[in-house]
């Protein structure tokens, strides 16, 4: 046993790995794909980095990784089309926009014409027949 | 744990692009375990995420 030990430990001692710190700065691993199925698993990095793919239409992104147990865990993001980039509006802050812009009057009216109604059936029946046969 | 294993595992720990890897990390420290089952369990993962099973593998190494 020992004579092969020491046959190892001689051949292999001299390889010698750099032991660089690993620094990848701010790049992000992957690339811009026409189909989610090309890509491969060896563009996965296996370092712990998720790699970004984006489809050439810019409609879907795609975050892949390696994980512990040896699968690729597969995160989907879906695109929305947001034409006003310059003031970007969530879709409450559009349902409130279009309430005061014109709908919020609509609503005045309708309220208007219930008081009204509500009004002439508040008052007694006397001076409601009266009002009646007066007109 | 016998000579050429540990020669194996030797290797691994010092090469740094293995050491970092947490795929192979885990791998040994569930071999180092004895977790026998979960170990085959990760190999058979990493080799269909990778488009191939363990008997090919072995037969392309022969192993």
């Amino acid at each position: 046993m020992q004579p092969y030990q020491n046959y190892y430990q001689g051949m292999y001692q001299q390889q010698i790995y750099p032991n660089y710190q690993q620094n990848y700065g701010n790049t992000i691993p992957g690339r811009v794909v026409n189909d989610f199925n090309e890509i491969t698993a060896n563009e996965i990095p296996m370092d712990g980095r998720v790699a970004t793919f984006i489809k050439g239409d810019m409609s879907e992104v795609v975050l892949r990784k390696w994980e512990n147990n040896g699968t690729i865990s597969n995160l989907r993001f879906k695109a929305v089309l947001d034409t006003d980039i310059t003031n970007p509006q969530t879709e409450e802050e559009k349902c409130l926009n279009g309430v005061k812009s014109g709908v919020l009057e609509g609503i005045r009216n309708d309220i208007k014409i219930l008081n009204e109604k509500i009004d002439k059936l508040s008052k007694p029946t006397k001076a409601r027949k009266e009002e009646t046969n007066e007109s | 744990m016998n000579l050429n294993q540990n020669f194996v595992l030797n290797q691994i720990m010092r090469n740094p692009q293995l050491r970092n890897n947490p795929i192979m990390q885990n791998a040994i420290q569930m071999y180092q375990s004895g977790n026998e089952k979960e170990l085959w369990e990760l190999c058979g993962n990493a080799c269909k995420s990778n488009g191939t099973t363990i008997d090919e593998i072995r037969k392309k190494y022969g192993i």
